[in-house]
């Protein structure tokens, strides 16, 4: 320790004194310094225990010491014997245990007694360290599983720059699993090297830090939207996104396998005691990982050598306590050829033997525009930590991308109206997908393996599918299920809880037309900026404002044939207002605001869109009183609906209403709206709306008798 | 157990009847199974049906003809029989009248009369559709109430229904059992033949026809067919407890709104849009669409308006347990073994045209 045991008591009665504490506790040092770990800028963590029968408070109260950080936790025996029940509990489901609860346990398993030894060693001996480490080590071999798995499925959909991040988190947990049981438990993975250090084991340690230090660079894949999810992102043209992420200090992704180095990459990655350069954790998904220094070719060769194929796993490998049998089959025609767990060598692996239809289902052997398959960087990195773990006993993570399953998300619902395809999630987000994310996203069977629902995605020509797919699970409306495993849920420790990503919502003006919402491109997943049942209620206003206009128009001629002034002067205000009913609707607000405000407003709407307020005023103050003031009204209400149509868009306010067909259509377009509405109870815009969804009515009378068939 | 008893079964070839004949056997009764066309039993699960420990003999017949079309020797083993469950029907829609008439009325006909000569209770395979055209709740204990039937098949089994129960007036033990739409098995919904609802759903969710009338508050009741075939099967067992009564075997009340969300939860499905059959046009739709909709789903467009219950007060209390609850999750079984047989789902590129009728059923 870093500090001599004089100096904690005399920190620990300086902190006394700042403090109402009395004589009666216990007191024990934990954390980092406590472990061994620390350097002098560490926080001194003490935590007081006490027989009391009283909760105590969980918050810590803070001060400074001789210009340290000092934080004193106090716990009565009772809390810490529920704590220490509640991991022991837990430990049947490790993905459920909460990393916050481990840690407490742990800090206490592994603190310093200063007072009231005693007291402390009874504490501590309520769950032996042997059992704690077996516990924590089977709930980071669960997160390793997670992150190799996510990896796996990454390298599949051509995501190698997450591929790799997953894949260096799945190493760091892997190791950190390894090094728990082997009674470092220390749950932070900043003391890593450290911690390898001590645990005994400098082969496992050194491998370790090849791997690490090996991983890919990111390459040019990685740039914002390069996801694809953007349709600014031109279409790679053909050639596979790793291609395209060969940057600087990776692998090529054609060409001959790199010349192995000769002399394996030293272990210059250990940092000294007390500095604080070790690894880091993996870097959020997402982003960069920092460029290596080691040339990521160096250090293939050693990884390649070290796991032996079929090499026994370590005694106590865990089983998966959170399995839960996947609930669909592999179909047999899901003919992968699986690759060994402990995958030899990466690049021994000639791809070019696979068949061509494989190249979906072993993505490492990426096919460049030639379509000769490659050698990836990224799927050797991963197949070598894959190996790793399965030498260091954490079963279920094979290169078997075929245990992936693609599986349903409960409240997820798919919505086309016209073409364009809308995506309900949990019933209240709605994305609108373009042409190509819709396309994809209709192929999708789920409750199959990836590799054949990614086969699926090829098929409708779409080209890169892979990354639609990777967005389509970020975005929680998919997910991955591991046969076996139950669902894959990748997550870094410290780290924010696992979740859906939900995007920034669509700036579109307007937003909506009758025909679906505006995407900003073909490979879109726009999220809408309103909640799906006000989106539907908006939609289907939109459709209704286009029935009531064209009605009102209609009967303005009507009236003025007979002569039918005063009725003229109010169905034309009726157009008016409908109209601008479609305007507010279209960009989204609802609900609408009564007839006397609607001019007032379009001040919600863009500016451009105001001019079009002056105008409507102007026509709702108009009288008739004579025929030739009728043409004229007429004809203002006429250019007044086309200055509409205009600022929205025909696709939003369509000139629906000029044939049998297009009247047709645009009630079925109505039609499409109601079943959405339907399923989110959205409002309907008026009652007879409600009798069209509910089928007790008919369509609009005076419409349909108009526009029957012959 | 019951005593063994020896029952006669006819369609023991038929979706529910291999069923029926194959809870007969496991209970130790005999059955004397009355095959057509096909003389293979296979089961729900599609295994070959293995009797036992109660026996099965196959006869073959024809219920269009006087006595079953049966040879002597075979008359002579069915007189002996105990019981007589009566599965055999044509239950494909779109068929000339004469056609249901002459299988449906006729042949019930002629059960009943091989019945009636020698007083062998009879369990009768009817419909609950036999309602006709009706919203509201359709009892047990109606029959012909003046309703208008909503198709030919409709018609035949409510006249057949109803010899029945003039059979049951002139003293013949009778229980007749009334189906509601008999799909996949509850647990698994797995199903052998893909007909009735199945080229419905075939025909909707791969976007061949997107437009149908229908209300989204018109029911649909899908039972499954293990739940039928316990009921016909204990209704033929304890023949004297249900007497002379009518027993509804329904399942799952599926709106059209209920399909409408449950099939939207699939991203590879089309959803149709309901409209009110008033607005509704056959010629308006697209020529590509027109076809299917004249050969599917118009055969079952009674189905998507009417708002009608069920009552199975009697059924349940017999059975000794309610219809099941749970109605979209059992939708959902049905949809995932559809697809995971490949029957639903994005079409193939090319269809093997022999393999599918059609109405896109696939039957036996
Ligand atoms: N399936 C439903 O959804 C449903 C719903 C309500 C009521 N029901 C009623 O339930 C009963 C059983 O239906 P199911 O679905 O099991 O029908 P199914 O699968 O179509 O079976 C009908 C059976 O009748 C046999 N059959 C046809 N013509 C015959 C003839 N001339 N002589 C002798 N047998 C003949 C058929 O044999 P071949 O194939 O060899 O010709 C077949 O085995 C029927 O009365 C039906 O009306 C069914």
């Amino acid at each position: 320790m870093i500090l001599t045991e004089d100096q904690l008591q005399d920190l620990l009665d300086k902190a006394l004194a700042a403090l109402p504490y009395g004589t009666e506790w216990a007191v024990a040092l934990e954390g980092s310094l406590a472990e061994g770990f620390g350097n002098p800028s560490s926080d001194i963590d003490f935590l007081f225990l006490g027989r009391c029968e009283d909760d105590l408070p969980t918050m810590p109260s803070l001060l400074f010491v001789d210009g340290r950080r000092v934080e004193i936790r106090t716990r009565s025996v009772r809390q810490i014997a529920d704590q220490f029940r509640a991991v022991e509990e837990g430990a049947e489901r490790p993905g459920r245990l909460s990393e916050d609860l481990l840690n407490r346990c742990q800090r206490l398993l592994h603190s310093h007694p200063l007072r009231g030894h005693a007291l402390v060693e009874e504490v501590k001996a309520m769950l032996p360290a042997e059992r704690f480490g077996r516990i924590t080590a089977d709930w980071w071999a669960h997160r390793a599983r997670q992150s190799l798995r996510q990896a796996i499925a990454l390298v599949c959909l051509d995501e190698s720059d997450e591929a790799v991040g997953w894949t260096r988190a799945g190493l760091l947990q892997t190791v950190k699993s390894w090094a728990a049981a082997r009674g470092e438990t220390y749950l932070e993975p900043k003391w890593l090297s450290l911690q390898l250090d001590r645990a005994g084991h400098p082969d496992v340690r050194d491998r370790y830090w090849q791997l690490d230090t090996t991983a890919p660079a990111p390459g040019a894949a990685f740039a914002p939207g390069a996801a694809a999810v953007s349709g600014s992102v031109p279409a790679l043209g053909g050639a596979s996104a790793s291609d395209a992420a060969a940057g600087p200090g990776s692998v090529p992704a054609s060409g001959a396998a790199p010349a192995p180095s000769p002399t394996p990459v030293p272990d210059t990655a250990a940092p000294e005691p007390g500095t604080v350069t070790a690894p880091s954790a993996s870097p959020p998904p997402g982003a960069a990982p920092a460029p290596r220094s080691v040339p990521a070719s160096r250090g293939v060769p050693a990884v390649a050598a070290a796991p032996a194929p079929g090499g026994v796993p370590a005694a106590g490998a865990a089983a998966e306590p959170d399995a839960v049998p996947a609930p669909v089959p592999a179909p047999a025609s899901n003919a992968v050829a699986p690759a060994p767990a402990a995958v030899p060598a990466p690049v021994a692996a000639p791809a070019s033997s696979a068949p061509a239809s494989d190249a979906v289902l072993a993505p490492g052997a990426v096919t460049d525009p030639s379509g000769t398959p490659a050698p990836d960087a990224v799927r050797d990195h991963l197949t070598a930590c894959l190996g790793f773990a399965a030498d260091l006993g954490i079963a279920g993570v094979p290169w078997r991308p075929e245990r992936l399953i693609v599986e349903r998300v409960a409240g997820v619902t798919t919505w086309q109206t016209g073409e364009r395809v809308h995506v309900i999630r949990c019933r209240r987000d709605v994305f609108v997908l373009g042409d190509d994310a819709g396309a994809v996203w209709r192929s999708l069977v789920l409750g199959r393996p990836l590799p054949r629902v990614l086969a699926q995605a090829k098929d409708t020509g779409v080209a890169d599918p892979g990354p639609l797919l990777a967005a389509f699970l970020r975005h929680g409306l998919i997910r991955l299920a591991w046969k076996g495993g139950g669902t894959v849920i990748p997550s870094l420790p410290l780290s924010a809880p696992p979740g859906p990503l939900t995007p920034p919502p669509s700036t579109a003006q307007p937003l909506l037309s009758v025909h679906g919402a505006a995407v900003s491109g073909p490979r879109a997943i726009d999220l809408m900026p309103l909640p799906a049942d006000r989106f539907a209620a908006a939609a289907m206003a939109l459709v209704w404002s286009n029935v009531v206009v064209e009605n009102a128009v209609e009967d303005v001629t009507g009236a003025l044939r007979r002569g039918q002034w005063r009725v003229a002067e109010l169905t034309a205000r009726r157009a008016v207002h409908a109209a601008l009913r479609g305007l507010l609707s279209a960009h989204g607000v609802h609900p609408l605001p009564a007839d006397p405000g609607l001019v007032r407003r379009l001040d919600l709407l863009p500016p451009a869109i105001r001019p079009i307020g002056a105008r409507a005023g102007d026509l709702l103050g108009r009288g008739v009183g004579s025929a030739e003031q009728g043409d004229t009204l007429l004809a203002a209400l006429r250019a007044f609906i086309g200055q509409v149509r205009g600022a929205v868009g025909a696709d939003s306010f369509p000139l629906s209403f000029d044939s049998a067909h297009t009247w047709r259509a645009t009630l079925q377009l109505g039609y499409d709206w109601l079943r959405i509405g339907a399923h989110l109870d959205a409002q309907l815009p008026i009652e007879e709306a409600r009798d069209l969804l509910a089928g007790h009515g008919t369509a609009p009378r005076p419409a349909l008798e108009r526009h029957q068939d012959p | 157990m019951s005593d063994p008893m020896t029952v006669l079964v006819t369609g023991a070839g038929g979706f529910v009847g291999a069923e029926v004949t194959a809870r007969l056997t496991a209970a130790g009764h005999t059955v004397l199974a009355l095959l057509h066309h096909n003389t293979e039993l296979v089961r729900n699960n599609g295994r070959k049906l293995t009797p036992g420990p109660g026996t099965l003999t196959r006869i073959t017949g024809d219920i269009t003809r006087p006595g079953l079309g049966m040879t002597d020797d075979d008359r002579r083993l069915a007189a002996i029989a105990d019981r007589i469950v009566h599965c055999a029907a044509v239950t494909d829609f779109g068929l000339p009248d004469e056609h249901y008439d002459r299988l449906n009325v006729e042949g019930t006909r002629h059960v009943l009369d091989l019945a009636l000569a020698v007083r062998t209770p009879l369990v009768h395979l009817s419909t609950a559709y036999v309602c006709g055209e009706r919203d509201g709740t359709a009892r047990e204990d109606e029959l012909d109430v003046g309703q208008r039937p909503g198709s030919g098949y409709e018609k035949s089994k409510l006249a057949a229904e109803t010899l029945a129960r003039t059979a049951a007036a002139d003293g013949l033990p009778v229980t007749v059992v009334r189906p509601s739409i008999v799909t996949g098995a509850g647990r698994t919904g797995r199903v052998r033949d893909f007909k009735t609802i199945y080229p419905v759903l075939r025909v909707l969710t791969r976007g061949l026809v997107r437009t149908v009338p229908g209300h989204y508050d018109a029911v649909l009741d899908l039972v499954p067919v293990d739940r039928v075939a316990d009921l016909v099967t204990e209704a033929t067992l304890r023949a004297r407890v249900a007497g002379c009564r009518t027993l509804h075997a329904v399942g799952y009340e599926l709106t059209l709104r209920d399909f409408s969300d449950v099939l939207a939860e699939y991203p590879c499905f089309q959803v149709p849009r309901f409209v009110p059959p008033s607005a509704f046009s056959a010629q308006a739709l697209p020529d590509g669409e027109r076809p299917y909709y004249n050969r599917v789903i118009s055969l079952y467009d009674t189905y998507f308006r009417r708002r009608v219950h069920f009552d199975d007060t009697r059924a349940a209390a017999f059975i000794g347990r309610p219809a099941p609850t749970g109605a979209r999750p059992y939708l959902r079984r049905l949809l995932d073994h559809c697809l995971a047989t490949g029957y639903l789902g994005p079409a193939p590129r090319r269809l093997p045209a022999a393999a599918v009728r059609p109405d896109g059923s696939t039957h036996r």
